[in-house]
């Protein structure tokens, strides 16, 4: 289920009404009821790979606890290779199948003949990527991780720690929550806090407005402009242009799903933990990867790059562990050579602003020259994002080719009037007005609430754009 | 405080309970419908659904072709026509047995080819008439040597029984649920209203349409989108090579001749155009229907209705649909039964 859908607000209006209704220790059977069926609208079947890891996780978790020695090392290693396995199999096979075929062909000059997933499983229909899996493997692994080092008891409740892993609103695009944060939340009595209500529906409002104003209102330039075939034709303006308005369809969709989760979670008492902090006003990539998609960043440094060493070993090595880490996150955001580079990209964007703050710190220090460092960090994410958008690699370089061309003096390219376009600019200015002064909508007064959320229900619809375009990080 | 409460949350149990039962029980949704507690949202067109654009609206007598239509007399009463069609032969709106001037008349949508056995209905002359939409033409054209496969009509009985999982699931998809609440909460005229303020703002303004629907290149007149897109063979402006359109007319022989060996005396083709091709200049196409038109080998078994229909869209055609009027829809008519009385075997 997406969340810009009726069908989604008459799902979330009968599980929040119900759920106040409902006895505190029925709460959770209603919530992994309804969380059940938001994930099986996807594709039902599904939910059996699901309940599959949820069940090993578990287990996992309790054994874990009640064990000592090898024999924890040993369910956590189950617990991490079943969820990496689904994650490897679903995901990843057939971009390890193509590539073999690839290298098979160009080593012998015959094709390759290894099956894609659908030959491979021969289940009758065509496999494809179980929404949201990558952020439910991730969730899970956090558990089995945090159990195993003692930082958080295992969960004996079956249902409850199903629904720690299920739970609707970060189901299927995050926040990759961690166990500390929710699973005692499942075990507090919410009482229906009207505080709550307003501030939980008024982020969801604004989620909403990212989403279906900004994010699909870009989306129709940036489409035209990446349109297959295109984009070889395209002046470099037109494409400095669309990496521009990218880098804002993407943050206002991704950051707009995740104020939707936090904000619906938020009517019903619960706090789940914030994604997006104005990434784009980071002064530099490190800043920027504490300020964009938080439980992803977060999730990779503590249980990849500071088990690897962190940054207590050596220099060469810190900037090893993370590369590693970037190149990791960029296979995690999908399964071509484009991400990985991207995620690369961003790798050595990183080490160079290391060795750059280590080797030349006084040399435009950040904190006189803000603005630059600013302006130069998002230029330098804007471009990376190419890499995200383009199809592929051979589009990327078309996509810079223009760009860093005498052909970035040619005209724009109207794909949308000057009505449209100057409206893209307000809508993105307002965003940045509203994301630099961390301006937060007021919801104390009544009066003041029902009145902005009614505007924000007018300006939603009247300026939304409505074609269920999917958010964009669902396909991870 | 807490009463009013308790109203809310049982008014937005109760909104939301008669979202869930409208998606899940079938018979509701008929029993609103004919009893029009449901508005129909195609009463205005399909492009009018899709863009709501009130300049773009179709009359509601348009889909009323059927009562207007004087049917007395009955050249036709020794035929039997078997028409195999789409939705311009639907029987509630365009097109059914009084149509035919006393002539005995069944129809086959070409979702129903592969279940149904077709062969003549009796024992006087019988045509068979195959009817179809310029913009599926090309992709159907390769099913044209499965109509009268032998025992094909068991094929596809099985998909019919899909089981009440698979049938819950398949009504609970995102995009169909959303047609549905849509159609159950927001049909109403008020919200029609407001549909057409928000359109007309955006195609004035930023001179945007809903994606379905797309304007004709004079901008006179809404079309589905497909029909304007040079890259889908559904387009006028997509071209065809000589060997598809060869395809093409072996399909046409195939299946008057195997219409022959099961019995029919006469088999005519009819392509209607696409509402978009009618508004096109004619060098600005693929040249597809003149060729259909102006083929020697199909000549005595096709309608040709193309430069009938040429650039009278705005009669043709309804305004808010991607359908004919009940004026184009009498045209072909006119024309088919000339065809069936001049062709007519001795």
């Amino acid at each position: 289920m997406i969340f810009n859908s009726l069908l989604f607000i008459f799902f979330f209006i009968a599980v929040v009404s119900t759920f106040f209704m409902v006895p505190h220790r029925w709460r959770w059977l209603l919530l992994l009821v309804a969380s059940c069926y938001f994930y099986m609208v996807f594709k039902p079947e599904y939910i059996l790979i699901l309940f599959f890891t949820i069940i090993i996780d578990y287990i996992a978790g309790i054994v874990i606890e009640k064990s000592s020695g090898t024999a924890r090392k040993t369910w956590l290693v189950i617990s991490l290779i079943s969820n990496i396995g689904i994650l490897a199999v679903f995901k990843y096979f057939n971009f390890f199948t193509g590539n073999i075929n690839g290298l098979i062909s160009f080593l012998t000059g015959s094709p390759g003949h290894l099956p894609n997933l659908t030959q491979f499983l021969n289940w009758g229909i065509e496999v494809i990527l179980p929404i949201g899996l990558s952020f439910h493997t991730f969730q899970a692994m956090s558990y089995t991780i945090e159990v195993y080092r003692g930082k958080f008891p295992a969960e004996k409740h079956f249902g409850i720690y199903a629904l720690y892993v299920m739970f609707f609103p970060q189901l299927v695009a995050g926040p990759i929550e961690r166990p500390q944060n929710v699973l005692p939340q499942f075990w507090q009595k919410k009482d229906y806090n009207w505080e709550n209500v307003k501030a939980g529906l008024m982020q969801m409002a604004w989620g909403f407005f990212k989403k279906v104003v900004v994010a699909n209102r870009l989306a129709i330039y940036v489409d035209a402009a990446y349109a297959s075939g295109q984009i070889g034709t395209q002046s470099g303006s037109t494409m400095l242009l669309a990496a521009f308005f990218y880098s804002f369809q993407i943050y206002c969709d991704f950051s707009g799903y995740s104020d939707i989760a936090i904000g619906g979670a938020k009517v019903m008492g619960y706090d789940l933990m914030e994604n997006f902090r104005t990434p784009y006003f980071s002064a530099s990539i490190s800043e920027f990867w504490r300020r964009w998609h938080i439980s992803l960043s977060t999730w990779f440094k503590d249980y990849v790059y500071i088990p690897l060493g962190g940054n207590r070993i050596s220099e060469f090595r810190t900037y090893v562990n993370t590369f590693i880490i970037f190149l990791l996150s960029g296979f995690w955001h999908g399964n071509t050579w484009n991400f990985v580079f991207w995620g690369a990209l961003h790798g050595v964007y990183l080490i160079f602003g290391q060795l750059k703050s280590r080797y030349l710190g006084n040399v435009l220090p950040e904190e006189k020259y803000k603005i630059a460092h600013s302006f130069s960090t998002f230029t330098l994410v804007m471009f990376a994002w190419v890499f995200f958008r383009a199809r592929s690699f051979a589009d990327s370089k078309a996509v810079f080719a223009s760009i860093f061309s005498s052909k970035l003096f040619e005209p724009i390219a109207m794909h949308m009037n000057v009505n449209h376009l100057i409206f893209s600019f307000l809508v993105i200015a307002i965003l940045c007005i509203k994301e630099k002064y961390r301006y937060v909508i007021d919801t104390k007064s009544d009066a003041k609430f029902y009145l902005l959320f009614a505007a924000f229900v007018m300006i939603n619809y009247f300026f939304g754009v409505f074609n269920k375009e999917q958010f964009i990080y669902f396909q991870f | 405080m807490k009463i009013s409460t308790n109203i809310l949350k049982f008014s937005l149990i109760a909104v939301s309970f008669y979202g869930i039962i409208g998606l899940l029980w079938p018979t509701f949704y008929k029993f609103c419908f004919k009893n029009e507690i449901f508005s129909d949202q195609y009463r205005f067109g399909d492009l009018y659904k899709a863009a709501n654009l009130a300049d773009f609206k179709s009359k509601e007598s348009d889909f009323f072709c059927l009562e207007m239509r004087n049917l007395n007399t009955s050249e036709l009463q020794n035929y039997a026509i078997t028409v195999i069609g789409d939705s311009f032969m639907d029987s509630v709106k365009f097109m059914n047995q009084q149509c035919w001037n006393g002539a005995k008349y069944q129809f086959i949508h070409w979702n129903e080819v592969q279940k149904t056995n077709i062969k003549p209905i009796s024992t006087i002359k019988n045509i068979l008439i195959i009817e179809i939409v310029e913009r599926n033409l090309r992709n159907q054209s390769q099913y044209f040597t499965e109509i009268f496969e032998e025992n094909n009509f068991n094929k596809g009985v099985e998909n019919d029984n899909s089981s009440t999982w698979n049938q819950f699931w398949e009504i609970n998809h995102t995009s169909k649920a959303d047609i549905l609440l849509e159609q159950q909460f927001f049909g109403y005229s008020f919200f029609q209203k407001l549909k057409q303020k928000k359109a007309y703002f955006n195609w004035k303004v930023f001179e945007q349409v809903d994606d379905f629907a797309q304007f004709t290149p004079d901008k006179k007149a809404l079309v589905y989108y497909k029909e304007m897109d040079k890259n889908s063979n559904e387009s006028c402006l997509n071209p065809i090579s000589e060997k598809e359109f060869d395809q093409l007319e072996n399909a046409f022989d195939h299946i008057k001749n195997e219409a022959k060996s099961k019995g029919f005396d006469q088999v005519i083709f009819s392509v209607i155009p696409n509402k978009s091709t009618v508004y096109i200049e004619k060098d600005r196409t693929n040249g597809l229907l003149q060729k259909l038109g102006d083929s020697r080998r199909i000549s005595d078994n096709y309608l040709n209705i193309y430069s009938d229909f040429y650039q009278k869209g705005n009669i043709y055609y309804q305004l808010g649909d991607t359908h004919w009027s009940c004026a184009g829809r009498d045209l072909w008519l006119t024309k088919i039964k000339q065809k069936i009385l001049n062709n007519s075997p001795q």
